[in-house]
């Protein structure tokens, strides 16, 4: 069985690996604000292209972050750099903005169109040892293991008046002092479990394994690789 | 298929043996009910069977074991892997992968099958399990019951002669262990397989076998017919209490409502708890048992609905001034243990709240004498039994002297010997009286440890009566999961 991703970019999970690798090179060679607002015009282009959703509501509460900090960027250029003069000074601001928006919106274009296990498989697939494949599946499995485990016991500090319902530095300081070992106890009870678990169904036996799902890599995948490297290449060359 | 004789099994750091003299024979085809109290040997065996111990986890075995014609300890996990499936309690825990079918396939894929056997051994496992509408889903989405069921096609795939599931039910609710309990009948019928099912709660599993066999410290006390002592013979701990005191109510809520974005969590929720009473709020997993006590003590913060405390509105209130007021104590003990000793354990919200060490200390020794742990003061609470880490868990949910006490699936996992000391610790509670609200599945417990029950559906409450008229009016429902055996 073969599993192509249903997003608009068929590619394979390398090929778009490689081209978010490219884009950061590109993104960190850019020399003027113009040339990293026509990379930015490209990634958005993109994100329109693929559907990838940036309106989505978790996204766009990280967004804000994400342009907080950008501007702080761009301010902290202007207000503490000396020397230049004012002008390039917004240049430089402006230029390191957005090569940060462009390496986070990419990566974000990355993420919401790649599905972790097909990226997983397909690094399998292409040579990395199983068991690193594995590992990185298991560590996407526990990130909302975590995330749950730790709400859990926050809610529980709560409920005991421990935590403060607004976030001051004491109720912070304590939050993560109170969360650490709960949060690790809970995580030790499963992953000996799943090794129990993996173990059990004959993980290891063989120094290879098969696939019930192949991840296509093609002719276009191929390309798409080569002209990532070859962009990446001009990038270093050129800028 | 199993040939146990005078088997025993010692950990490094036991003072008793986890088994001692076992002497069992299970049959090529059988099933059989491995039940007891935790911490009797019934994983240990599951263990054991599967060649985890002592391959995986050390520990000394004496006397003989033959499991499918081979010596687990000599034959190792892998070899054992193919002979013997083993399907753990958390069926969350033991996924590896992010969806049904590559969790099926995981298996056959390890065992270098071809791409079209793969494919063969997850659409028979996934039928056999009563899963095979669940194929194409992602993990994450699936309910309790699914999940166990994914759990057990996923073994199956992997064609063992014996199965053996620890606690299957643990985190199931009655409905769902029912599907479960069906899915294994197929297997066991269609496949011809021996199953053991170790099980502290026999009844759940009573109709998938004949044989029983009870351990207990270690020793099979009862190797026959399938038989148990439910909760009904035990003496109720309800009788001995008061009963729920006359005058208006305790705790009152009225018009709850709350949504997860567009999934209702609470619908228009009324309910009363009166001081002296325990009431049981009962339903599926996802009905809104949790909502509701979240939405009482203010973690969650409802969208319509008033909640008044001895008359007074609290709606508003922020959870830390609610803190003082009712005590919530949550499933896992585990979650609520944060400190470094016994003592600070139950004084951390007053320490929290700024009062000393000293201010504290009466309060303090005197619910550590109540709950019998003024003599580990200075233990770390991770190094505690479960039993005790749940009354330490009561201690310090009662530490502000709280009118209501609130308890989110305390019986969950325990077997009847822990739920009955709850149980009559929680009416020791009432008898001082303070309101106990507590959410659970299990009816035989449910309906033998609270004054009135509430069921929950889709987050409206459907049926609100004494317990003894609840378990009528639910047999007449035809919600047969959710009645009890007595």
């Amino acid at each position: 069985m073969s599993a192509r991703s249903d997003t608009p970019i068929g590619l394979n999970p390398i090929a778009r690996l490689a081209a978010l690798v490219s884009t950061c090179v590109v993104a960190f060679r850019a020399r003027t604000p113009l040339q990293a607002g026509v990379l930015c015009c490209a990634i958005l282009l993109m994100h329109a292209a693929t559907g990838a959703p940036l309106g989505q509501p978790s996204f766009r509460r990280r967004l804000r972050g994400i342009f907080l900090f950008s501007a702080i960027l761009f301010a902290s250029q202007i207000l503490l750099a000396r020397g230049p003069a004012p002008a390039e000074r917004v240049a430089v601001g402006a230029l390191m903005a957005l090569r940060f928006l462009n390496v986070v919106l990419a990566s974000h274009l990355f993420v919401s169109t790649t599905e972790p296990e097909c990226l997983a498989y397909a690094l399998m697939q292409s040579g990395l040892p199983y068991r690193y494949g594995f590992a990185f599946l298991a560590a996407m499995r526990f990130v909302p293991y975590f995330r749950d485990q730790a709400q859990t016991v926050r809610q529980a500090q709560m409920a005991r008046g421990i935590a403060l319902d607004r976030a001051t530095p004491k109720g912070v300081f304590l939050m993560a002092r109170y969360t650490f070992i709960p949060v690790v106890v809970s995580a030790l009870g499963r992953v000996e479990s799943l090794s129990v678990s993996m173990e059990g169904r004959c993980f290891g036996l063989h120094p290879t394994r098969t696939f019930r799902k192949r991840i296509p890599f093609g002719l276009v995948d191929a390309l798409a690789i080569a002209a990532s490297a070859a962009l990446a290449i001009l990038a270093l060359a050129a800028m | 298929m199993v040939e146990l004789s005078r088997f025993g099994v010692d950990y490094p750091q036991g003072t008793s043996p986890a088994l001692a003299q076992v002497d069992l024979s299970i049959g090529p085809g059988e099933s059989v009910l491995v039940t007891g109290p935790s911490g009797s040997g019934k994983s240990t065996l599951a263990l054991c069977l599967t060649g985890v111990i002592p391959n995986a986890v050390y520990a000394r075995l004496s006397g003989g074991i033959r499991v499918c014609g081979v010596e687990p300890a000599a034959q190792g996990v892998y070899d054992m892997a193919s002979r013997v499936g083993l399907v753990q309690q958390d069926a969350e825990a033991q996924f590896c992968t992010m969806s049904v079918e590559d969790e099926v396939a995981f298996g056959p894929e390890n065992l270098m099958c071809s791409e079209a056997e793969i494919e063969r051994r997850v659409a028979h496992s996934l039928e056999l399990a009563g899963a095979e509408h669940l194929a194409g889903r992602a993990l994450s989405e699936l309910s309790g019951g699914e999940k166990q069921r994914v759990a057990i096609a996923s073994v199956l795939a992997m064609q063992p002669q014996l199965l053996v599931l620890d606690e299957p039910a643990a985190h199931l609710d009655p409905r769902a262990t029912r599907a479960v309990a069906d899915s294994l009948h197929v297997v066991q019928r269609d496949l011809g397989l021996s199953v053991i099912i170790m099980e502290h709660k026999p009844w759940r599993f009573a109709g998938s076998t004949r044989r029983m066999v009870h351990l207990d410290e270690g020793r099979v006390v009862h190797d026959g017919p399938v038989k148990w002592d439910r909760p009904g013979h035990l003496h109720s701990p309800v009788a001995r209490s008061s009963q729920p005191r006359p005058g208006g109510p305790l705790l009152a809520v009225r018009g709850l409502s709350h949504a997860y974005g567009k999934r209702t969590a609470l619908a228009d929720v009324h309910l009363d708890v009166a001081r002296g009473e325990i009431v049981g709020i009962m339903g599926d997993n996802g009905s809104g048992k949790t909502s509701l006590l979240l939405s009482i003590m203010g973690i969650v913060r409802p969208q319509a609905g008033r909640v008044t405390l001895r008359g007074e509105d609290i709606t508003a209130l922020p959870v830390s001034a609610r803190a003082s007021r009712m005590g919530f104590v949550f499933q896992n003990p585990n979650h609520q243990l944060f400190t470094d000793s016994v003592w600070r354990e139950v004084a951390a919200g007053p320490l929290a709240r700024g009062e000393s060490a000293e201010e504290c200390r009466p309060a303090t020794m005197s619910l550590l004498q109540r709950f019998g742990l003024a003599d580990m003061c200075d233990r770390h609470p991770l190094t505690l039994s479960f039993g005790q880490k749940r009354r330490l868990n009561l201690a310090a949910a009662l530490i502000c002297d709280p009118d209501l006490l609130m308890l989110d699936e305390p019986f969950a996992g325990q077997d009847m010997r822990r739920a009955e000391d709850l149980a009559c610790l929680l009416a020791e509670v009432a008898d001082a009286g303070k309101g106990v609200l507590l959410a659970g599945h299990d009816p035989d417990i449910m309906a033998w440890c609270c004054h009135r029950i509430i069921f929950l559906e889709h987050g409206r409450v459907t049926l609100d009566a004494p317990a003894a008229d609840a378990m009528a009016e639910l047999a007449r429902r035809g919600e047969r999961d959710y009645v009890c055996s007595v």
